[in-house]
């Protein structure tokens, strides 16, 4: 029947042409791509978190057998590791006490406390084109886009966007992650730029730094969305744009820390020009 | 009356197993499975079970049930929307075309015609994730996906013709 062919050839042309239709949509951020994304996302997310649940059990099997093989080595570690942070926290203690000192000589405004939001992973993004999360919390739980996502070893990314009860965490790996850091010792500025790899690049970095291997990369709070001093990576290379080793590894993570933070802001100016604060 | 029902109810469950099964195995690719560098080439399970219906179930896997399917793996897992879904139509399509080809050839031929469609799928997707992404891809993790998915596909066959006599021998 040349008709139902017809009509099932147009079907499948319509069909095509919805999909890259979508694509260029969502190409130019079309608002309407994002809400539809998070709206399937808050419905898909009680459902991936129950289904989770058995595969959360297997993973925590895995890693207490692989537990259980090393523990005499691992104990070792632990000590030795324990005797040498027992003296770091002394350290700190002091460096805490006299940090205090000096900033109340000086009258310096500390920065705002940040408040945390935890939230569970209960999907990612397996597969070579994006590399994202998603997660159980969402704005109802305060959880905005832009907030730093970070674990107990560091940053592993930022709120992309958050639905009702549901947000997508962009990795640092991801092609789109643009992260403004600095070189932890010389206060160099960069940006991590990721490339969909394992080890983002480190880009945009002045002429005059000097990168070392081994170096600690830390956010720099430049974008005045991310509080400064968050641990990233360290430097693993350097031929060209130097790579970073992130100190978290994405697909290990089950749960969870957002950074709730409100960068310093200069007041608005008043009408007449005059910034507020002067006039007071 | 029951024995009515109870057959229409098994007839309707019967037809909706390829779709529920396609979503099942769309979980793979979506949920958080602790696999350090694996993650980057999760086999394609949906365009394996889109193939395989295509050529056993046509009417029960249409091209806007692939459409669907797609778009919805495309939602969840963030990455570029409405790529999934032109994959799967396409491969609904074309698997549907060459239906009589597939059914009438030997498990090895259905093999080898998976293998390039897989690798099909992986050169489109990385090409137009390129284009979308606005950045060259490394091809390296499609080709290992595409590779990864077409090694799976003796024992997915197995598993989906297991599901097929259990769930639908009324329909």
């Amino acid at each position: 029947m040349p008709i139902r062919i017809m009509a099932q050839r147009f079907a499948t042309l319509l069909l095509v042409a919805a999909a890259v239709g979508l694509m260029l949509l969502g190409r130019v951020d079309n608002p309407l791509v994002e809400r539809f994304r998070l709206a399937v996302a808050d419905l898909a997310t009680p459902v991936l978190a129950i289904v989770n649940e058995p595969i959360g059990t297997i993973n925590r099997v895995i890693r207490e057998v692989d537990e259980a093989f090393y523990l005499r080595e691992r104990n070792a570690t632990l000590r030795e590791e324990n005797a040498r942070l027992l003296q770091w926290q002394s350290v700190a203690r002091r460096l805490e006490q006299e940090n205090a000192q000096l900033r109340a000589m000086v009258k310096a405004r500390p920065d705002p406390l940040p408040a945390y939001i935890t939230a569970r992973v209960v999907g990612d993004s397996a597969g070579p084109f994006v590399r994202t999360l998603l997660l159980n919390a969402g704005q109802r739980d305060g959880v905005k886009a832009g907030q730093a996502a970070i674990v107990a070893e560091g940053m592993i990314g930022r709120v992309l966007e958050a639905g009702e009860r549901s947000a997508r965490v962009l990795l640092v790996t991801d092609l789109n992650s643009r992260v403004p850091v600095m070189l932890e010792s010389t206060r160099q500025r960069g940006i991590l730029a990721g490339d969909n790899g394992p080890r983002p690049k480190l880009v945009f970095l002045a002429a005059s730094a000097r990168p070392q291997i081994g170096e600690r990369i830390v956010t720099s709070g430049h974008d005045g969305l991310l509080p400064p001093g968050l641990p990233i990576g360290i430097i693993v290379s350097l031929g060209g744009d130097p790579r970073i080793e992130p100190f978290a590894a994405a697909e290990r993570i089950e749960y969870l820390r957002l950074v709730r933070y409100e960068a310093p802001r200069l007041p608005p100016p008043a009408r007449d020009g005059q910034p507020v604060a002067q006039r007071r | 009356m029951s024995g009515v029902l109870g057959g229409r109810l098994l007839r309707l469950l019967g037809q909706l197993t390829p779709a529920a099964l396609t979503i099942l195995l769309m979980l793979p690719s979506v949920l958080p499975i602790e696999a350090p560098r694996l993650g980057e080439i999760t086999p394609m399970l949906t365009v394996m079970a889109v193939f395989y219906w295509s050529i056993y179930r046509p009417e029960l896997m249409p091209s806007w049930l692939a459409f669907v399917i797609g778009l919805l793996q495309d939602l969840i897992s963030g990455g570029p929307v409405g790529l999934t879904a032109l994959i799967l139509v396409l491969v609904a399509t074309y698997v549907g075309s060459q239906r009589r080809v597939f059914l009438s050839r030997s498990f090895m031929v259905g093999w080898g015609g998976f293998a390039l469609i897989a690798l099909a799928v992986a050169a489109a997707s990385w090409a137009i994730a390129s284009l979308y992404l606005g950045a060259v891809l490394r091809p390296a993790p499609m080709l290992l996906q595409a590779l990864a998915t077409t090694l799976l596909y003796p024992a997915l066959v197995w598993a989906l013709g297991r599901a097929q006599i259990a769930m639908m021998r009324q329909v």
